[in-house]
């Protein structure tokens, strides 16, 4: 199989991982980010309450 | 927090069960090319790289001029995820187009009219991000970016037509160009790539959407909190 097509076919799936694993990666970090922030807000409610 | 997303998951499936189908076809289908030989089956993927990434910047721009009539952000997040999934696919079609030259043309890359607005769109279209990330108010940055888009969007039917308006080098996919041989069983082939690559930007451009979504929902979130009169107690 010539050695371009071969390096062609990997770009597409170079780059299509490229981008998965990134949107992955912020999402998940933004995920975490959310859990925080939402339990700090419920921290202070509770405190708001007592 | 893991938050389930069923569509996600499906559409996720359905891409990849897409898109090596139309490998099969790319290597086992379609009939090997009696001029170029295999290098040849570089053009399903690159056509359809191209495709997805014209789309791509089609909705931007279709976006952008909703944003400017009546605004909203679901718009703009639209725009902007549209732009960082089509410039993953344009960049693609960039690199297999030249790996595609190497061999047929003898030269990676030449600067005829094609391949000139290629390379033009794609920095045109990293500038996009670059001169969002430079506006502080998000109304003004996403007023800017969307005049941006649709300006931008000129170079698509530009690279379309170039082919067709100025003396080029470059095949025409509708004709196959000079020497090369379009069968019915490539051009079935052609097709299976280009649904594949259009399932494939929307599953991306889906997540790209939900991303921007978390980002918007942290922001509020910090917000909320710096609004809070004791936040000096919680820090």
């Amino acid at each position: 199989m010539p050695v371009y097509l071969v390096a062609a076919y990997g770009v597409f799936w170079g780059l299509t991982f490229v981008l998965v694993v990134s949107i992955w990666a912020r999402q998940r970090r933004l995920e975490r980010e959310i859990e925080v922030l939402e339990a700090q807000l419920k921290r202070t409610s509770a405190e708001r309450t007592e | 927090m893991e938050r389930k997303d069923t569509v996600g998951l499906i559409l996720v499936l359905l891409s990849a069960v897409a898109v090596f189908a139309a490998l099969w076809m790319v290597f086992f289908y379609a009939p090997r090319e009696v001029t170029m030989g295999e290098v040849q089956r570089i053009f399903y993927f690159h056509v359809a790289s191209a495709w997805v990434g014209f789309f791509a910047f089609f909705i931007t721009c279709l976006a952008g001029i909703i944003y400017l009539l009546r605004g909203g952000r679901r718009w703009d997040i639209l725009a902007l995820s549209s732009v960082e999934v089509g410039l993953t696919f344009i960049t693609m079609t960039v690199i297999t187009g030249s790996l595609w030259a190497r061999p047929v043309w003898g030269t990676y890359w030449t600067w005829e009219p094609r391949l000139t607005i290629s390379a033009l769109q794609l920095l045109i279209y990293l500038a996009y991000g670059m001169l969002r990330g430079a506006i502080e108010s998000p109304e003004r940055r996403a007023r800017f970016a969307a005049v941006y888009g649709i300006i931008a969007f000129v170079t698509v039917p530009l690279s379309w037509f170039a082919i067709r308006w100025w003396r080029t080098i470059h095949p025409d996919i509708l004709t196959g160009g000079e020497g090369m041989a379009i069968t019915p069983r490539m051009i079935h082939t052609l097709l299976a790539s280009l649904g594949a690559f259009t399932l494939l930007y929307v599953t991306l451009l889906r997540s790209r959407i939900r991303l921007e979504r978390a980002a918007d929902t942290v922001d509020r979130l910090r917000l909320q909190i710096s609004q809070d009169p004791r936040r000096g107690r919680l820090s």
